[in-house]
């Protein structure tokens, strides 16, 4: 037992000489793995300018980016496009694409005049179709999201129409209607069973229907672990039902993952687990270096971090930006808390009026607005 | 229309995009970390790439086994200066510099993997204070790339992008007073984190408080003894390590890293040994040339860091004594906190015995195993 002790503290002693990460250094040895190499070919050697090819490459690195949750692949995706980036009526394959980039890096208004325009040469293009839904209910569109997904009736399968009218159905009041809609789907299995259960999962949170949500979601993991969506999803339900530990292990080791880290931040601040500190250290400097290049993708994270972080007028900062480019449940949340947490119930209006319109009916969003008319102006 | 294989791809990557609720990215988006420093007429500049990104652009794996190793990166070293520096462009005073880089490579990590090192200096026509930076390097492979740049003297940074690729900039050379200020906190962070350098000098001072008999060690009575030997001991180690401190900054003498480090692991067991076999007060007090010589090593391993803050031109001299300062104040508030402590406890058996034999063994223990690391390039507790 004396031994073990020696040489955890000789460990921990002789681990402190040496290069803090961070400072430049020479690696020990010629075979010292520093990177893995590239899977995707690139286009560097031959820059195409033959649109098929093109857009080849583009898709390959959308999906790879997809599998990996890697943004830096869609900046190179978004580069192969080059020669047809900047048009304003570009051919329908790349408008789709560049939609979806866009998407991804949350320029919601650009994508959907993307998708318009392609929608408009292609009415029956299911997949712009079901984008566009997406989107315009991130827009708070929901008449219009609405009607994308009654157009899809007839064009494909139940399951798709179902799903894209649920998500719209559970965000404006509608849950029971949409947790019923969504009842077959999620027994059956296929290829849309994750999806049908993580958007099942979301339904029956937002109605309070906690238990529900916790086998949606855990089904969706089991189906697909790599669903980070609907592990996220769970991760905050624990969190919201001070379930810490529980939330720490679903996230596991993914750190590498910016949003998964925050879920592990938040998991041991409130747990008091162990490596706390540690961990919101290294969450700072990411979304600091994030801010430093300009990216605003992360907004919502970042305030729920902030927030944490004891930086209240950061995190009202960095809430409302994001709320001018999404209006989503977790936007106004956010928004509603950071309001309450600098004393300025005003900021939260957008977020008040929103659910007004919507009659989004999740507890703690009506526990925030009760606290927000209450609070002296 | 049914969706088909594909389309149920790109349509998943709509859901998990954004889905009805937004999932955060993984990874980070492509970024180059450029630090250009003014050096008299010439600029020298420090330029992070990511090796990722280095891949995708030249291809860096030349095995084909889907690793980047560092044998392969240091081979592609010409190839990564030649292709990064054609992609910059900096003119001072309206006049172009001319890149070159040095011949030494390293590598950094960064929160999303590592990155070159690109150390090079820029030679100019005049010592105009604006400067123009073109930057374009990997906008026509990823969109969304960014160069950091940080002009030191300029206080903000600069965030270049693909529709946004020239920046000017006025140069403000900081005062005497904030680059030696600055050297000194150098100075001061690095020697703490050198806990071998701070064992080696605690292993020597370890019997400072005591005196050596033929059977044994007992108190040194006085207190102005026992800070006559430790003053002795310090000021020889100071001494040494400051001089090749300055001769290796200077370039005037030139150790590979590898031998310095080991050497210095070795030079932690001696000084620890010596505690252990020591037999006669002659050879106790004779401690401070065991620190003079030994320190001598110790001085190259401190210069490591030295290159980065700026050793040229004028500047030399603030840097240095800057830096060197910082050391020996650090080292003095660890002394300061030692020496009292074990004067304290000098009279009592666990500090001749725990302290003096157990920690030198300890000491011996633990250097033997960085000299097997730093020697054998293995990594055991590091």
């Amino acid at each position: 037992m004396r031994a073990r002790v020696l040489w955890l503290a000789l460990a921990g002693l002789g681990g402190c000489r040496g290069a803090t990460s961070g400072d430049p250094y020479v690696p020990a040895r010629d075979d010292v793995v520093l990177e893995s190499a590239s899977r995707v070919p690139s286009t560097a050697a031959s820059p195409s300018t033959d649109l098929a090819s093109a857009t080849t490459s583009a898709k390959q690195l959308i999906a790879e980016s997809r599998k990996t949750g890697d943004p830096r692949l869609l900046g190179r995706a978004q580069a192969t496009l080059a020669p047809w980036w900047e048009l304003a009526a570009p051919p329908d394959d790349v408008l789709f694409l560049r939609a979806t980039i866009r998407q991804n890096r949350h320029e919601f208004s650009t994508a959907l005049a993307d998708l318009d325009q392609l929608l408009a040469h292609q009415p029956n293009e299911a997949q712009a179709r079901l984008s566009r839904a997406i989107v315009r209910a991130v827009l708070a569109m929901y008449p219009e999201a609405m009607a994308d997904c009654d157009a899809l009736a007839g064009h494909s399968a139940p399951v798709i129409v179902a799903v894209c009218r649920a998500g719209i159905l559970s965000v404006t009041g509608k849950t029971s209607a949409a947790i019923a809609s969504l009842g077959p789907f999620v027994t059956t299995s296929g290829e849309w069973q994750a999806w049908a259960l993580s958007v099942h999962g979301e339904a029956a949170s937002y109605a309070g229907q906690n238990d529900v949500a916790e086998r949606s979601w855990r089904t969706a993991i089991a189906l697909d672990p790599t669903d980070d969506y609907s592990r996220a999803a769970l991760a905050d339900l624990y969190l919201d039902t001070q379930r810490f530990a529980e939330a720490r292990a679903l996230v596991g080791d993914r750190l590498d993952n910016d949003g998964m880290l925050l879920r592990v931040v938040l998991a041991e601040a409130g747990g008091h687990l162990p490596n706390a500190a540690d961990h919101a250290a290294r969450l700072r400097e990411r979304y600091a270096a994030s801010r430093a290049r300009g990216d605003t993708v992360h907004g919502r994270e970042q305030a729920r971090f902030a927030l944490l972080d004891h930086d209240p007028a950061l995190a009202l900062e960095l809430a409302r930006a994001n709320w001018a480019t999404q209006h989503e449940p977790w936007d106004a949340r956010v928004l509603m808390e950071a309001a309450l947490a600098t004393s300025q119930p005003s900021a939260a209006a957008p977020a008040l009026a929103w659910l007004a319109q919507t009659g989004f009916e999740h507890p703690l969003h009506r526990k925030l607005a009760a606290q927000l008319n209450a609070a002296p102006r | 229309m049914r969706l088909g294989r594909v389309a149920r791809l790109v349509v998943a990557l709509a859901f998990v995009g954004i889905g009805f609720a937004n999932r955060a990215d993984a990874h980070k988006p492509s970024d180059s970390y450029l630090v250009l420093r003014s050096d008299g007429a010439n600029l020298v500049g420090r330029w992070d790439i990511a090796l990722r990104d280095l891949d995708y652009a030249i291809g860096l794996d030349a095995d084909h086994d889907g690793s980047i190793r560092w044998g392969e990166v240091r081979a592609q070293h010409g190839a990564i200066a030649t292709y990064a520096l054609a992609r910059l462009t900096v003119t001072r005073g309206g006049a172009p510099c001319i890149a070159a880089p040095t011949a030494e490579q390293r590598i950094v990590e960064h929160s999303d993997g590592n990155y070159t090192v690109l150390d090079f200096t820029l030679t100019c026509a005049n010592a105009s204070t604006s400067l123009a930076i073109d930057y374009r390097l990997f906008f026509d492979l990823d969109a969304q790339h960014r160069g950091l740049v940080r002009v030191t003297g300029a206080d903000s940074l600069l965030v270049l992008k693909t529709d946004l690729r020239h920046a000017e900039v006025t140069l403000v050379e900081p005062s005497r007073g904030a680059q030696l200020h600055h050297a000194l906190r150098e100075g001061t962070h690095h020697i703490w984190e050198g806990i071998d350098h701070l064992l080696f000098l605690l292993a020597l001072l370890l019997p400072s408080v005591l005196r050596r008999r033929p059977d044994g060690w007992e108190p040194v009575p006085k207190f102005s003894a026992a800070l006559v030997d430790v003053l002795k001991v310090v000021t020889a180690f100071t001494l040494a390590h400051s001089i090749t401190l300055t001769l290796a900054a200077l370039d005037v003498v030139r150790l590979p890293s590898r031998l310095v480090e080991s050497a210095i692991a070795a030079s932690v067991m001696v000084a620890a040994a010596n505690n252990l076999i020591a037999t006669s007060e002659r050879g106790t007090r004779r401690r401070w040339t065991v620190a003079f010589a030994l320190g001598l090593l110790h001085g190259f391993g401190l210069s490591a860091t030295l290159t980065d803050l700026g050793l040229a031109g004028d500047r030399l001299l603030v840097t240095l004594v800057g830096f060197n300062l910082g050391v020996e104040l650090g080292q003095a508030v660890v002394v300061a906190v030692f020496v009292p402590l074990a004067f304290l406890l000098r009279r009592t058996r666990a500090y001749r015995v725990l302290a003096l034999q157990a920690g030198s063994i300890v000491i011996i223990a633990l250097a033997l195993v960085w000299l097997i690391e730093r020697a054998f390039a293995v990594r055991i507790i590091s």
